[in-house]
């Protein structure tokens, strides 16, 4: 029995081993397995759904302290994972008649360690006596080699994969329930305010990115702009001092400058060789894919995830950005020579020496990420399209040579005054020309000036500025602190900095501290901030790798983590008052922010606010007054985005403004958008393309 | 124990809680700044001006606020 991880490589495994490439597919209603024959060997194919077991308490009742657990089927904690019991059932029939099992499950922590639950729990079969495929890629060759070269189980791997699960359990249900208890305590509310090893020190980083942008005076400064002509051509020319302190300076340069004539002191020119980016590991995969399309890193991951599973792409969750001697790159860049987007430039580097530029970090288990050259089998979805092209490109442009770049200066005097202009001209593309639209570089010509000629300043001006605040957060942002910090784990980050949002602890794109957010870091670091030090989380990291690395024992790491964790809720009942307090106020605060659009129109004495309706799920506009039967007021509000509270007034209609934040766009409206008399042009240009979206998406047979 | 006077929070014993009276700190110490950079510089036009820029910090518009209504400006 080989047992995989998802449906998608099921199939593929079972294609790929089969002798015939033809696998029998044995449907069991919603679910299937596969069988396949290999030389004398009878293979039976299965797979999991991800994790078919799950961590849950021992003792009974939502309350904490709870530290015992136990592996448990993931149905049986999660109500909503009713497709995980036929799974579990057909894996323990099929076992029965089993004389060897074979992990095939990704290869890493998590694979390795829903591999060992499976075939543990369901299978009820030995660990020690089965055996482990390791690969990188979903490709044919690859899962014959791991098929043919397949070991023992990586039980260190696996070890480290329980402590991270246990340790994660831990935190995250106990410091969970203390903070949701003592709002309860509190105010009577059950609400869950949620926190863990990760998210609280991901957390604070938000917030004192929040405090710095908070606390933020911006200072004046002045910019210098010239313009000189030469010979009847115009250039810019640039202050040497990009920035004046004072406007008295910028008023003194200005008068000294304009209508003089500057000399041209040198010219220079410094040529730049510049080799290709390294290859890709996944979060500089997540970077590029976010600065060029916007897509969040968990979606790059989903998408990359899927890419690989169609064994277009190696395996995505890996640090590497090396590519391993033995990898085919020959076959690789054959197979995307094969494909009409990237036939010439896969031919023209098959000419040349095919050595890649390498990286620095490395990865025990993976190379970087690297297109297989597999041709894809099906049509790929816009968003799947763009990462894949930028792999392949990424991929091909390693191969390519060096840029040569010419930065231009020509140093212009004008009495004491020095300015300047500066040129690109790039000689040789080199590998950016395979890189292609994710390489941007403005070549800039340098005016046909020399030395010792004379420019007339014809425009002289300045410009009042100011300093910015801190950029907030954007996921890539946010993701890149976190791998600095080593916090979390390549596979884990993305959805790190996703519940972040998703818990309401930041809002917009941007990550905004919301109120609530603030109110959970204020309360965690005002009554127990390790919990929110990235030293303690960071510390626990370290002693799982050394656990994968055999140097520490499971058990060692689990006491200390309990003996830790026992403190912090002792601290935390100590103060739970307090605690319960300080979040009740902050949930108010918060509320109040994000519900409350001011004083009824209609009553005068009801508060509007958002809510849901019980029935449709929808949102809307509705006055507090509605349950005392008072009054019926409400306004429709669009279903899709966060939605925030503004302080002014239509100037139509003067009902209240908000701000509608949908994945990168905003935009801001009133309350009566749909009748508010200064928008229906708006709504009439809005239902006009959506009539014609619709008319698109069926070609017209409507009309 | 006090509560800010200008959000509520738990202040101790003093006026502002510790964000605002950061804010007030730093108002404070960008006003030397600012008079370097512009002669003749009243405070009172100072944090009119610090007010109407949309970089600045929302607690020091909060602390540039309650200074302004005290001042009935």
């Amino acid at each position: 029995m080989i047992i995989t991880e998802k449906p998608t490589a099921a199939k593929r495994i079972a294609a790929a081993l089969d002798a015939a490439k033809s696998p029998e597919e044995i449907k069991k209603g919603k679910i299937a397995y596969y069988e396949c024959r290999r030389g004398d060997d009878e293979l039976v194919v299965v797979y999991a759904l991800g994790h078919l077991f799950e961590l849950q308490q021992v003792e009974k009742g939502w309350t904490y302290p709870r530290l015992e657990s136990k592996w448990v089927p993931k149905y049986e904690v999660d109500k909503k994972a009713t497709n995980i019991k036929p799974i579990i059932n057909l894996i323990q029939k099929l076992s029965k008649d089993i004389d060897e099992f074979i992990i095939a499950t990704d290869y890493d922590i998590e694979g390795s360690l829903i591999g060992y639950l499976t075939l543990k729990l369901a299978c009820k079969a030995d660990p020690m006596k089965a055996h482990r495929m390791l690969f990188s890629s979903l490709t044919d060759a690859d899962l014959e080699q791991a098929y043919s070269s397949k070991g023992g189980l990586d039980f260190p791997v696996i070890e480290a994969g329980h402590v991270r699960h246990e340790v994660d359990w831990l935190y995250g249900i106990n410091m969970t329930r203390a903070l949701t208890l003592s709002i309860k305590k509190v105010a009577g509310w059950f609400k869950v305010v949620s926190t863990g090893r990760v998210q609280g020190p991901t957390l604070s980083f938000v917030a004192e990115r929040e405090r710095l942008i908070n606390l933020f005076v911006p200072t004046p400064f002045w910019t210098i702009h010239t313009i000189g002509n030469h010979k009847g051509n115009e250039m810019d020319l640039e202050y040497f001092k990009k920035q004046l302190s004072s406007r008295q300076d910028a008023n003194r340069i200005v008068d000294e400058l304009i209508g003089q004539d500057a000399t041209v002191d040198s010219l220079n020119q410094r040529t730049v060789t510049q080799q290709p980016h390294p290859p890709f590991n996944l979060s500089s995969l997540q970077a590029e894919a976010y600065k060029h399309f916007g897509f969040k890193p968990s979606r790059t991951l989903a998408i990359a995830q899927s890419l690989y599973l169609d064994a277009l792409i190696s395996y995505p969750r890996t640090n590497s950005e090396m590519l391993p001697p033995t990898l085919d790159i020959k076959g690789i860049l054959t197979g995307l020579g094969g494909m009409k987007d990237y036939a010439q430039m896969a031919k023209s580097i098959l000419r040349g020496n095919l050595v890649p530029v390498q990286g620095k970090k490395t990865d025990p288990a993976h190379p970087s990420i690297h297109p297989t050259g597999e041709k894809p089998t099906k049509q790929l979805s816009p968003s799947d399209k763009k990462v894949y092209d930028l792999i392949v490109r990424r991929f091909l442009s390693l191969f390519g040579e060096p840029m040569i770049k010419n930065h231009l200066r020509a140093d212009i005097t004008c009495g004491i005054h020095k300015l300047y202009t500066r040129g690109l001209q790039i000689v040789k593309r080199g590998w950016s020309e395979f890189y292609g639209p994710y390489f941007k570089a403005e070549e800039k010509t340098l005016p046909n000036i020399k030395q010792g000629e004379t420019i007339q300043l014809v425009s002289v001006d300045f410009e009042n500025k100011y300093t910015q605040g801190p950029p907030r957060f954007n996921p890539a942002s946010l993701l890149k602190l976190l791998e600095k910090e080593n916090l979390g784990t390549k596979a884990t980050r993305s959805s790190i900095v996703d519940s972040v949002k998703s818990r309401g602890y930041t809002q917009g794109d941007k990550f905004e501290l919301s109120t609530l957010g603030f109110a959970v870091f204020e309360t965690l670091a005002q009554y127990i901030p390790d919990i929110l030090s990235p030293r303690m989380t960071r510390q626990l990291e370290i002693e799982m790798d050394n656990i994968q690395e055999g140097t520490e024992k499971r058990e060692n790491v689990i006491k200390v983590a309990k003996t830790r964790l026992l403190s912090y809720l002792e601290e935390f009942k100590n103060k739970e008052d307090q605690i319960g307090e300080t979040l009740v106020n902050g949930l108010q605060r918060y509320w109040k922010d994000t519900e409350e659009l001011g004083p009824c129109p209609k009553c005068d004495d009801g508060i509007l606010r958002v809510v849901r309706s019980p029935k449709s799920g929808k949102r809307f506009v509705g006055c507090s007054n509605y349950k005392e039967g008072k009054c019926d007021q409400t306004f429709p509000l669009p279903q899709r985005g966060t939605i925030s509270p503004m302080e002014g007034m239509c100037p139509y209609c003067d009902h209240r403004m908000i701000k509608v934040v949908s994945g990168r766009r905003s935009w801001t409206t009133c309350i009566n958008w749909s009748r508010c008399p200064g928008r229906q042009e708006d709504l009439k240009a809005l239902d006009e393309r959506r009539s014609k979206k619709k008319v698109d998406e069926t070609g017209g047979q409507e009309s | 124990m006090r509560d800010c006077k200008i959000c509520g929070r738990k202040s101790g014993d003093e006026e502002l809680c510790e964000y605002h009276q950061s804010a007030l700190t730093n108002l404070k110490s960008a006003y030397e700044i600012w008079s370097e950079a512009e002669e003749h510089l009243a405070w009172e036009e100072y944090i009119k001006q610090v007010n109407e820029l949309e970089e600045t910090g929302r607690w020091v518009k909060e602390i540039i606020e309650n200074i302004m209504s005290q001042n009935g400006s």
